[in-house]
């Protein structure tokens, strides 16, 4: 039934499950509204730019019926991977069981990449170059100096460890949108100052390699495998009891594709996970009140794809005098924040838009500050807010907490 | 097999000028998920149709207009679809062109245009999907029916094909429509009546019913006047049992034709009474086509069952419910029949009124899916024809599953249509709750290869409705003699396609109406439809417009 092309590649194996599909296009819902909930087809409106869509050029690819051509890139890459459709798909659609385990709507989009890198026909440039960074760097912004990650510590006042010449028991993973990107970097900043006050006995990684997760996103899977067994190596080797991300697509990526290559000993957490229990534990006071209305934005990596979402609601509820009020779409329903699966770099006028209506969404809640946990989101927001001229504040969760602890 | 126009870079570039390039897209990939009419249910296509060249999203009936206009100017095929295009059960099956050239998706024309909750009627544009126009409904104690559609169905496209209400059949949802004829010119038509096999189908009847998906292409409705009904309707239900399968017909039939029930069902004895056999026709455990075919039909059954069992269905304000009711009981009994009680019916076919509760108990959430259902598919191989040649058909295909694939294919019905034409669903149910994945996987390969057997061994054959007596009258009328295929598309069909079938006059029914007040679109003379006298009379006194140049 399907084509010689497919028989040898991954998509074969899916061909059955691919005629699942009902093609009914609740995948691009909100629940049961008819608020559309993808930010792609909302945005490019024909039909193939949804979870559907995706399914049917792999099931046209694996029948031979088109081939894997710039215009199958054309519309897979302005995929955000929000994974907002897999929820749909799994939850809202009666009839069928699409969704499983070893199987969805991002299993196939990542396949389809795949196969645009092997056959050339990924040509948008920025995406080119970040995975040429990312092989040469090990980094997708073209950063060529090591040195550059670690440049973040110089003027905190303390001694951060450096591993693994030195030992310690907590591996704080930075993730190169954080150490690069000067936009977000504060955040790291006021993590490494929230676990020196709580006296956790952290460390950074002298040279940290960049989590891989974007190679994938990009279609550059033997990459991504070659970043994940490095870091599955250095994870092991620095025997260290935990590892803290503030990156959710680090952390999505240690907790879901690593264990495909290998397995990581140490817990992974998030970086809202450990403040909480921190929090909880009674190893950060949150003594100072901050008279806001606040809003949070659930990061798709953190939320749709790991399933973390009563964290950061629980820091936010510790800190006094917030006033908090969900959006009408939260939790596994959010809107994307636009800057993912590679769309920040190839399209941010599309980012853009699509920040933008999220940015109006936490106005419409009421609340002046937007709050989130992921860099991504943090970049695509405030981008957004300057390009709409909104009043609406952008806040990492995290310097929030460094503000109102006791120091 | 050559195309009639070819489309080249410079005509997807006018296409791109007149629309704006944001609404046409000629990338192949995005053709994909419109092929075959972009068709919703992975097992319920039987056309590997080619890809479409262009695909257009219109935002305005200008944008149709001018979508028309070009596509007459370089002479290419044109395919409408909506936001999610389900034609499962419809004929759309046989309608979906082969070989499309251009795909409008009206999916982003979905404007609520006028809600009147007075007359209660709703104005909407022909992409409006369920789960848009409930909610809103609903903010002025209004819905609409949905039956068991998905939320993001098109309302307008489900009507005409499926039209539905309280989980069973209605009458006109649809009162008026707007559509864009090939032409390019705008007319306003009247409304689409039931379904064919339906009792009350019996009524002459001008419909839309083919507007969207026949293999010509005949127009596009851009925007509709539907029934809404209040939270505060009831719906009422009549059992009755009968000792003959012509007086259960004749008591629907003259019902329906009296506008006293909206829909209404008959049920041979056998699948009422008998919980294995019901029990086997629902679920995995599917008999062997040769035990099947030891399944007396027309026994006689075990007292105090009915040999045919008639369900009927009116809904209104309560006191019209209750008005209709007590004329709908005492007609059972003029036909001979036995009103059934609820609580008789409960008593006598428990497991019935259990699954009859459940199924059809009102639907008036957004969803049309009201559960997680644990079947994957049920697919109904419809054929219409005369008595000996549906039941070899049936014979051949539940012969060829078994002896070719081992396949136990679940066997539904025979339904009588009259006039001794018949008409036969063949239900293959894909369990997913029972089966394991080896076993869905291969049931679902046979399932799209018996498809196509089926297709190029039957499509000549298989009947669509149809209303050819009000058909001749409208074209004697307007002095139009045996036209050939309307459109220029039809040339393009190759053999055994619906050619061979399709007769002139289905088609030519689409273009017939041009209504009296065509700046009203809820018009009052919706009841042209039902009337062939009348249509006669305001063809001759010129208040309707036959547009000849369509036929020519």
């Amino acid at each position: 039934m399907y084509s010689d092309f497919c028989k040898v590649t991954e998509l074969g194996q899916y061909y059955n499950h691919l005629t699942f599909c009902l093609g009914c296009m609740v995948c691009t819902r909100f629940k049961e509204t008819g608020i559309i909930n993808c930010p792609m087809y909302e945005y490019r409106k024909f039909k193939s730019y949804s979870g559907t869509g995706i399914l049917r050029i792999a099931k046209a690819i694996a029948e031979g019926l088109i081939d894997v051509s710039q215009g199958v890139a054309d519309i897979i890459y302005y995929c955000t991977e929000c994974a907002a459709c897999v929820i749909q798909c799994k939850e809202h659609v009666g009839a069928v069981h699409l969704v499983n385990e070893y199987f969805d709507h991002m299993t196939i989009l990542e396949d389809l990449k795949a196969l645009c890198v092997e056959r050339g026909s990924l040509r948008i440039p920025a995406h080119r170059n970040s995975l040429e960074s990312l092989a040469r760097y090990g980094n997708p912004f073209g950063v060529a100096r090591k040195e550059e990650r670690l440049k973040w510590i110089d003027d905190l006042g303390f001694k951060v460890k450096i591993m693994p010449k030195e030992k310690a028991d907590v591996l704080f993973y930075v993730g190169s949108m954080y150490a690069l990107e000067p936009m977000v970097r504060d955040t790291i900043r006021s993590i490494a100052r929230i676990l020196n006050a709580a006296r956790v006995d952290f460390g950074i990684l002298e040279e940290e390699v960049d989590d891989g997760l974007y190679a994938i996103q990009l279609g550059e899977k033997a990459l991504f495998e070659e970043l994940a067994e490095k870091n599955i190596k250095t994870f092991n080797e620095v025997n260290v009891k935990a590892i803290v991300t503030p990156d959710p697509h680090s952390y999505n990526a240690f907790k879901k594709y690593y264990p495909r290559i290998g397995r990581i000993d140490p817990e992974v957490l998030h970086i809202t996970e450990f403040v909480d229990e921190l929090i909880k534990d009674g190893k950060i006071r949150l003594k100072k009140a901050r008279n806001k209305v606040v809003t949070y934005h659930d990061p798709c990596n953190l939320g749709r794809r790991c399933g973390v979402y009563d964290a950061p609601r629980s820091i936010i509820s510790a800190i006094k005098g917030l006033d908090f009020r969900e959006m009408e779409r939260t939790k596994e329903y959010a809107w994307c924040c636009g800057a993912g699966g590679g769309v920040m770099a190839a399209y941010p006028d599309f980012m853009i838009w699509t920040a933008k209506i999220r940015i109006k969404e936490a106005e419409e809640s009421g609340s002046s500050t937007l709050i989130t946990a992921c860099p991504w989101c943090e970049y695509s927001f405030k981008n957004a807010i300057e390009a709409a001229k909104s009043a609406l504040e952008v806040r990492n969760i995290i310097e929030i907490v460094e503000e109102v602890m006791e120091k | 097999m050559a195309h009639y126009g070819k489309v080249t870079p410079q005509i997807v570039k006018r296409f791109e000028e007149v629309l704006g390039s944001e609404k046409v897209s000629d990338n192949p990939a995005v053709a994909v998920t419109y092929r075959g009419g972009g068709q919703h249910g992975p097992l319920h296509y039987p056309f590997e149709s080619d890809l479409p060249k262009i695909v257009c999203l219109p935002e305005s009936v200008e944008d149709v207009v001018n979508i028309f206009k070009l596509a007459n100017e370089y002479r290419l095929t044109v395919v409408p679809v909506r936001a999610d295009i389900s034609h499962m059960w419809s004929p759309a099956l046989y309608g979906i062109l082969e070989h499309p050239d251009i795909v409008v998706d009206l999916t982003f024309m979905n404007k609520i245009l006028e809600i009147n909750t007075e007359e209660g009627y709703a104005v909407i544009e022909g992409g409006i999907t369920f789960d848009k126009l409930q909610p809103e409904l609903a903010k002025h104690g209004f819905w609409c029916t949905c039956g068991s559609y998905p939320p993001v169905a098109s309302v307008v496209a489900r009507y005409i094909f499926f039209p539905q209400n309280w989980g069973v059949y209605e009458r006109r949802p649809i009162l008026s429509a707007e559509v864009v004829t090939p032409t390019g010119r705008v007319i306003r038509t009247g409304a689409n009546p039931q379904i064919s096999w339906l009792p009350n189908a019996a009524i002459a009847s001008v419909d839309s019913l083919d507007l969207f998906l026949d293999p010509a292409c005949p127009g596009i409705i851009t925007k509709a006047a539907i029934v809404i009904h209040p939270f505060d309707e009831k719906q009422g239900i009549v059992w009755a049992g009968f000792p003959s399968f012509a007086r259960a017909w004749d008591y629907l039939v003259y019902c329906a034709r009296r506008y006293l029930i909206d829909g209404g069902m008959i049920w041979h004895w056998k699948r009422m009474v008998d919980s294995d056999f019901y029990a086997t026709d629902m679920s995995k455990g599917f008999l062997k086509w040769y035990e099947l075919q030891q399944i007396p039909a027309f026994e006689q059954p075990p007292p105090p069952y009915h040999y045919v069992y008639t369900w009927a269905s009116f809904f209104g304000p309560s006191e019209v419910v209750d008005a209709k009711r007590a004329a709908v009981e005492k007609i059972v009994k003029r036909f001979g029949g036995v009103v059934i009680s609820d609580d008789e019916f409960k008593e006598t076919l428990p497991h019935m009124y259990e699954e009859w509760t459940e199924a059809y108990k009102p639907r008036r959430a957004t969803y049309g899916y009201s559960r997680k259902q644990r079947v994957l598919t049920e697919d109904f191989f419809i054929v219409s024809g005369q008595r000996d040649a549906v039941v070899n058909f049936e014979r051949e295909v539940l012969r060829k599953a078994w002896e070719d694939y081992g396949i136990n294919v679940g066997y539904y019905s025979g339904r009588p249509q009259g006039g001794g034409r018949v008409m036969c669903w063949i239900r293959w149910h894909i369990a997913i709750d029972r089966m394991d994945w080896e076993e869905m996987k291969y049931n679902i390969r046979v399932h799209h290869e018996l498809w196509k057997w089926i297709i190029e061994r039957y499509y000549p054959s298989m009947s669509p409705p149809g209303n050819p007596f009000l058909l001749k009258t409208i074209l004697d009328e307007a002095n139009i003699k045996s036209p050939e295929w309307l459109c220029t598309e039809a040339k393009n069909l190759k053999s055994g396609s619906p050619k061979t079938y399709w007769e002139p006059h289905f088609v030519l029914r689409k273009e017939i109406l041009n209504v009296l007040d065509p700046n009203r679109i809820c018009n009052p003379f919706g009841q042209i439809a039902y009337d062939p006298d009348l249509a006669r009379l305001l063809i001759r006194e010129g208040k309707i417009t036959v547009l000849k140049e369509v036929f020519e």
